[in-house]
């Protein structure tokens, strides 16, 4: 209880994850540009999927309709600038909130479209705009003590969230066939949408690769929630984890759902290790600042 | 440790602890079947923690599905059925950042709707009792009152219009083929028996 009141310890941990997920959301935007318009602009070719009143929402949402269609660029390149702000203007939080209010608005007029990972992000960015990493240095003790328990907790909550997902997803495998009797991976491999070809011609009448892998992807989803807890077994199950999801990336072509696990990776890794590596991203942007550990 | 302090952990802790058991019972749908729970829950989720992390389960996709459209010619020529997604897949092979992994999905999106279309459709056939007696219009009816079938033609009259200029095509039509694989025996991919399941629909015009 006293730790989670009084100090909140992640601080480079969360402002590289916050970082990263940025950086990345900024790529997977600027890639959209060319081809935005058929999903955004007016005519575009998604049908209104949310036919809801919920007030939260409809400001999250302003895509749906063809009322804002036609400003379908401020969204984006918004998104952009306000990626941008949060790297290098002041008022952080203010640029994460901007950016999540517009990120919100594309992911949710293309929902349809995305992977379980881009979902996850939406909702880690909205986690995350409830810790200050500078919750510390608040003045007053009161409004200190509710930051910190906040961010603490939000950062535990974030963390579960990845959890969540392996177990969800190990869980409902486990009440399939193909998973259980070591044959998901020909399907995959079956379907062109899936498999790169180079890998099903290599793959496909392979038992030995064919089984692995699908035991190897269910095993692995439920047992990372125990072993990356464990602090012998964590580095390895993390290694696993990456090394699964280049392979779906490759593989699969589902190159986002891979990027953001491996980033979500981030949250599982030590403190200090996080602190080398924000040192190392900030190093050349940065020439007089150092990072506390 | 102060008071204040364990007052904000405690309040901090309840929400915490209410945001898992919500996000839990999202989940695991079937953990509750009371409605007023499951509609707090619901209400609570969306529109910030909306979750699917059912990621191919239980079950990887188990056919191959194409949404093959062909074109007729105001000479009343038929093209063959083609399947616009086969350039976009064999493009993405190439380079897997490319954006047109979301046209692709896109693709696929629009084949979700033209099949559940076909649904919608087959439902009211069987339990409408309709005035028209030739079948082929009543479905063509029902399938036009499908926004998801409009969208789609939209789409594929777009594309004609937009990729061949110099011919006027005046109707186009779908067909969604299945390609269920035979159950698992080691087989390289040309030895592999499949069987098929075909889905037609009627001829509709192309909008200009």
């Amino acid at each position: 209880m006293q730790r989670y009141t009084s100090v909140f310890k992640p601080v480079n941990t969360i402002k590289l994850f916050k970082g990263s997920l940025l950086f990345f959301v900024l790529l997977y935007v600027l890639q959209f540009v060319p081809i935005a318009k058929q999903f955004f602009g007016p005519g575009n070719y998604l049908i209104p999927y949310y036919k809801s009143s919920n007030l939260f929402l409809k400001p999250l949402n302003l895509l749906e309709g063809n009322s804002y269609s036609a400003y379908y660029l401020f969204f984006i390149y918004g998104l952009l600038g306000s990626i941008l702000a949060y790297f290098f203007l002041p008022y952080k939080r203010l640029s994460l909130v901007i950016s999540y209010i517009l990120l919100m608005n594309l992911y949710h007029k293309t929902s349809p479209l995305q992977t379980g990972g881009f979902s996850l992000l939406t909702m880690v960015i909205f986690m995350l705009l409830f810790i200050d990493e500078d919750a510390e240095k608040t003045s007053n003790k009161y409004w200190k003590t509710i930051k910190i328990t906040i961010a603490n907790f939000s950062f535990l909550a974030i963390r579960l969230q990845v959890i969540f997902l392996y177990l969800v997803a190990s869980y409902f495998k486990l009440q399939g066939e193909t998973w259980v009797d070591g044959t998901a991976f020909y399907y995959v491999l079956f379907n062109e949408m899936y498999a790169h070809p180079f890998f099903t011609n290599l793959f496909i009448d392979n038992t030995f690769i064919v089984k692995s892998v699908s035991w190897f992807t269910l095993l692995f989803q439920m047992f990372f929630p125990i072993f990356v807890w464990i602090k012998k077994t964590k580095n390895s199950v993390l290694m696993l984890g990456i090394f699964l999801h280049i392979m779906i990336a490759l593989v699969m072509g589902i190159v986002d759902f891979g990027i953001i696990m491996i980033l979500m990776y981030t949250l599982f890794n030590s403190e200090a290790f996080n602190t080398k590596l924000l040192a190392f991203f900030i190093k050349p942007f940065s020439k007089n600042k150092s990072i506390k550990a | 440790m102060e008071n204040y302090k364990k007052i904000i952990f405690a309040i901090v802790a309840f929400l915490f602890s209410l945001h898992l058991s919500f996000v839990f019972i999202y989940n695991f749908d079937k953990i509750t079947t009371n409605t007023k729970i499951r509609f707090v829950v619901f209400k609570y989720m969306f529109p910030f923690f909306n979750q699917n992390n059912k990621i191919f389960a239980p079950e990887p996709p188990l056919c191959r599905q194409e949404l093959l459209v062909k074109y007729k010619n105001k000479n009343g020529i038929w093209t063959s059925f083609q399947n616009p997604q086969k350039e976009m897949l064999h493009q993405f092979e190439n380079n897997r950042f490319s954006p047109i992994g979301t046209q692709i999905r896109h693709y696929d999106y629009l084949m979700r709707h033209v099949y559940d279309a076909h649904i919608y459709t087959n439902y009211y056939l069987k339990n409408s009792k309709d005035t028209i007696s030739n079948s082929d219009s009543l479905k063509l009816q029902y399938l036009m009152k499908y926004d998801g079938f409009k969208l789609a033609q939209r789409y594929f009259s777009d594309l004609i219009n937009h990729n061949s200029k110099a011919q006027d095509f005046d109707s186009l039509q779908f067909k969604i083929v299945y390609t269920y694989p035979e159950k698992y025996k080691a087989k390289p991919l040309k030895k592999i028996k499949s069987t098929y399941f075909i889905l037609d629909y009627p001829t509709i015009p192309i909008l200009q």
